[in-house]
């Protein structure tokens, strides 16, 4: 048996055929469908989630003698040498300096021209919680705190308190569409998820290839446009709850498919170079997609990308700078795609995980914490500074709840609504998408302009 | 490029026919179900019966199967598969490749060969459903490149199948896979000058998600409430840090010390006294493990700590039912497998085949009027199942489908986390949703992996026997249509045929008239394969193919 992949080539090589059947019935689906909403400019949100928690707490590396002493004491080997951490403007926090881990260079000049943001310790919460709070129980916290499934949950949800079925960004997709549009607003790179899910619009999914071609039905194909009636009729007859559900999933791909394809034939051939990572080639699909937005009658898009391999609980001195450059390379490069198509300010690309990692190490790796920091990216970002505090670096302090899992000073909430804000929710929306921001008495952070 | 070469092919042979001809489309008629046939009087169940056992119980029906459960019965099969010895995957894996140019595909062709020829079935198809939930992936780079020990963990996991849980439990706790997997492996006692504490990854996992799950459960899976009516949590961090410390002081097998660098990817891990933390330890319902035990005493009490919970049953047990039979299975079924799994009528508790028997012997798995949901199959599990009824090779002596993953994006031993492709409680938004029910395989069900899916299906029928030499690769898997061939002039026997190997019986009416009228379609003035592999292939990615009733 040699090496094989007879299967691959072939979906790689017919996935790019042109779709010109779909193109003249389906572009008039698009131009006859009104949208509920009275966007005049173009937005889209990319939600980068870094599966398995991101040990974001050592993205950020306090530089002043004196801090960076208890970081090194506390974090022990997984620090970072002080003399490689990169620089970087800071205004709002109590450190006076601050560095940025070394393998984060490809994001360093972005940052510098102000055209990304870090915001600090943010986590799921109900509402804010002190140390003492916790630990004499007068405060609600999330259920589950520290494991993975149900940390993604709380910030795709952002209402732990609840079994949620939706996620936010489903509940503002929900708001601002009709239901009559023919492509979903909310477009995954990851497949299914929660936060893209909402009670009217799913997420539609989409391969770094685009929206890939079906063989056999497929009705490009006059062969077989015939096979593809006969699937209408078995359809048509479908019984059962998991039959029909299939069904119904099956022609939201036949039928919205070659809409992407054909939209994404039309788009500009992009300058800007991405890396050859799983990572980058979703980025560069993402950027591909906005590229044509016009063409999909999208004043108003939301994407999910995800990146996996993050819970570094051993061998993470190798593997968290490997996943930060993979990470930092592939947002770079879609920034600068972002600005050669001109709409830089118009798509803000932010940072999400499980939770960060503790400050305490297990001998060569890390465990589940609370709190992280994030980024922020994109030309509407009041970029180049911190928001919100960084945690202290030490065992025991009050951000500590122990082994260093780091408590949240700012809630998933208030991240989700300055975003939220800028994508075009009024308050009153803000607090329909995020039942818990109440409880929390700044509801913008101000990191993106008006 | 080889598939271009196909269509141009096909596209040439079939323009005459085609042109102007338009598959109508009627208005939907009513359709009656589908009427039961009466057992024959030699047989101890129908055939139809026999095809839903198998689907349940096998990688797939096959003549001689069906034939064999229908006469025989569920409970007599269940007893010579109980009988059957194991068919391990790694002495394969080893002759076959035994050269150091070892890939984690050559796993994948020996695991789709066992599973699709292997004669204990039931052994082979639970072991595949236990892999999903005592979950090891080759997405970690350090199991990718050692297909011979994640082979070893798949045979581990076979021999366990009928064995009981409690030693199920402790061969994948020691096993060096899942040792690197979830970095039990080297965790060693804590150090406080270091800030090193123990390693809590497979504390929190091992109960999480291999034992006793997040909350207290009643017997029949229902979730336990406080007063306030909220679930009750079964442990906090403490209870993790209790277990992080038990399972300390492991490493691979065979080391002069702790720091050697022999590395064994198959044998169980061992013991490294001077790494072991010999703490006291406080595991769940407040268990105390004193201070100055070594590594295995530990080990034996946290495992049976955690064996002994009574969640495991109902935990462990609605999982496989969910697997194999039906997503929602009653709170009754749960609760009569859990009672299984912690009594198999001789006092034992954990007595895996009991809990095998208690699944597929229960009027909810075998009534083949059930009104249960059923579950929407894993695509590997039809892709299989077309495999088993049409007795799929490749020229070559292999299977051909070792790049299932890069197709699909679903692999056996592959799953993107511990939390499997798929959780649980995962629930479909729409009707499923709004019904209340779950629906673990929609997790991965979705415009991208429905595409992949159609196209393997459109690439399986039509890499069939019947085309010969058209089919120039010799590495390609190639499904046998003599059978159908055989048929192929009376399309109602071929439909029969079809119905019960590849749908249980579950063929509509109207579905009938479609693919009868699809026939007639494809007959015209074209090779019988062709019509074979349209029928086969409009089936296969039919939604009633694709659930399971």
């Amino acid at each position: 048996m040699q090496r094989r992949d007879f299967l691959k080539r072939s979906l790689v090589g017919l996935g790019g055929a042109s779709s010109l059947w779909a193109t003249t019935s389906q572009f008039n689906l698009v131009n006859a469908a009104t949208s509920a909403n009275s966007f005049t400019d173009y937005k889209a949100l990319v939600c980068v989630f870094l599966l398995g928690g991101n040990d974001s707490l050592n993205m950020l590396i306090p530089t002043d003698q004196r801090a960076y002493d208890q970081y090194a004491a506390t974090r022990q080997n997984l620090a970072v040498a002080r003399n490689v951490a990169l620089p970087i403007n800071v205004t709002n926090t109590q450190y006076s300096s601050v560095g940025l881990h070394p393998s984060l260079a490809a994001l360093h000049t972005i940052y510098e021209q102000g055209n990304m943001a870090l915001v600090a310790n943010v986590g799921p919460m109900i509402e804010p919680a002190s140390k003492a709070d916790i630990l004499t129980g007068r405060v609600m916290l999330p259920p589950q705190l520290f494991s993975h499934s149900d940390q993604q949950n709380h910030w795709q949800t952002a209402h732990p308190q609840q079994a949620a079925l939706t996620g936010w960004a489903g509940r503002m997709a929900d708001m601002l569409s009709d239901g009559t549009e023919p492509l979903s607003m909310n477009l995954s790179m990851a497949g299914n998820n929660l936060w893209q899910t909402g009670s009217q619009v799913l997420p539609f999914a989409l391969s770094s290839q685009g929206a890939e071609i079906l063989e056999g039905i497929n009705p490009d194909e006059e062969w077989q446009r015939p096979n593809a009636a006969f699937l209408d009729r078995i359809h048509a007859n479908t019984e059962g709850l998991f039959a029909s559900q299939f069904a119904a999933m099956v022609d939201r791909t036949r039928t919205t498919g070659g809409l992407v394809n054909s939209a994404l034939a039309l788009g500009p051939e992009l300058s800007t170079a991405f890396p050859a990572t799983r990572f980058a080639e979703q980025m560069r699909l993402v950027a591909n997609m906005i590229s044509v937005q016009q063409h999909l009658n999208q004043p108003r898009q939301i994407y999910f990308v995800a990146m996996g391999g993050w819970d570094t609980h051993d061998n993470q001195l190798a593997d968290h700078p490997t996943l930060l450059s993979e990470l930092a390379n592939g947002m770079a490069a879609f920034y600068n795609a972002t600005a050669e198509l001109g709409v830089s300010e118009q798509v803000t690309a932010f940072t999400a995980s499980d939770f960060g990692r503790t400050l305490t190490s297990n001998g060569d790796g890390t465990d589940h914490g609370w709190g992280g920091n994030h980024i922020v990216l994109g030309g509407a970002v009041q970029g180049a500074d911190i928001y919100g505090q960084l945690p202290q670096m030490s065992l025991g302090s009050d951000d500590d709840l122990g082994d260093g899992r780091i408590i949240p000073t700012l809630s998933v909430d208030q991240y989700a609504a300055t975003l939220a804000q800028w994508f075009g929710l009024a308050d009153n929306e803000l607090t329909e998408i995020l039942p818990n921001l109440n409880n929390f008495n700044q509801h913008n952070l101000g990191f993106l302009a008006e | 490029m080889f598939t271009r070469f196909i269509f141009c092919f096909f596209l040439v042979a079939l323009l005459p026919a085609c042109g102007g001809e338009d598959a109508a489309t009627p208005a939907p008629e009513p359709t009656p179900s589908p009427q039961p046939q009466p057992t024959p009087p030699d047989r101890a169940m129908t055939d139809q019966e026999a095809v839903r056992l198998l689907l349940q119980a096998s990688f797939g029906p096959t003549d001689g199967s069906v034939e064999n459960v229908a006469e025989i019965g569920a409970e007599a099969w269940l007893e010579a598969q109980f009988a059957s010895p194991v068919t391990e995957h790694l002495p394969l894996l080893n002759s076959t490749f035994p050269g150091d140019e070892i890939y984690s595909h050559h796993w994948v062709e020996i695991w789709w060969q066992r599973s699709i020829y292997a004669d204990d079935q039931l052994r082979q198809r639970v072991a595949f459903s236990l892999s999903q939930i005592f979950v090891v992936s080759t997405k970690d780079a350090r199991l990718l490149v050692d297909p011979r020990g994640v082979t070893s963990y798949y045979d581990t996991l076979l021999t366990h199948s009928f064995g009981n849980f409690r030693d199920l439990l402790e061969a994948v706790t020691l096993h060096p896979m899942m040792g690197m997997y979830l970095s039990m492996l080297g965790n060693e006692k804590p150090d406080a000058e270091r800030n090193i504490r123990p390693d809590e990854n497979f504390a929190r996992e091992v109960m999480q998600l291999f034992t006793i799950g997040l909350v207290e459960l009643n017997q029949d899976g229902s979730v336990v409430t406080d007063s306030q009516g909220n679930p009750v949590a079964t442990y906090d961090q403490e209870t993790i840090k209790g277990f992080a410390h038990v399972f300390t002081g492991w490493h691979y097998a065979g080391r002069a010390s702790w720091w050697d660098d022999n590395y064994d990817g198959q044998s169980p891990m061992e013991p490294y006294e001077a790494f072991h933390d010999r703490g006291e330890k406080i595991l769940l319902n407040g268990t105390v493990v004193p201070a100055g035990q070594n590594a295995r005493a530990d080990l034996a009490m946290a495992l049976d700590n955690l064996f002994n919970h009574p969640n495991v049953g109902p935990f462990i047990g609605k999982q496989l039912i969910q697997r194999l039979v039906t997503s929602n299975p009653s709170a009754g079924y749960v609760s009569r497998v859990a009672a299984a799994f912690n009594d198999n009528g001789e006092g034992v508790r954990g007595d895996m085949r009991a809990v095998i028997e208690a699944i597929l012997l229960d009027d909810e798995a075998r009534d083949i009027n059930s009104t249960s949901t059923g579950k929407l199959r894993n695509p590997l599990l039809r892709i299989a199942h077309v495999m088993r009824v049409f007795q799929s090779r490749a020229r070559d002596g292999g299977m051909g489908h070792e790049f299932v993953g890069l197709n699909i994006g679903v692999a056996p031993l592959d799953s993107p986390s511990v939390f499997n492709f798929y959780r649980p409680d995962y629930s479909a938004p729409g009707a499923i949703r709004e019904a209340g029910l779950v629906s673990p395989e929609f997790q991965i069900t979705n415009e991208i992996s429905i595409t992949r899916y159609v196209n393997y299906m459109f690439y399986m029928a039509w890499f069939n026997n019947l085309r010969g030499d058209d089919i120039v690769e010799d590495d390609a898997g190639i499904v046998n249509f003599d059978q159908l061939a055989a048929l192929s002039d009376d399309h109602d026997a071929l439909l029969d045929y079809l119905n019960l190997m590849l749908m249980d019986g579950q063929m509509n009416d109207t579905m009938r008239t479609v693919l009868m009228d699809a026939l007639d379609y494809w007959s015209q003035g074209e090779a019988d394969w062709v019509k074979l592999a349209n029928v086969v292939y409009l089936i296969t990615i039919s939604p009633q193919f694709a659930a399971q009733q």
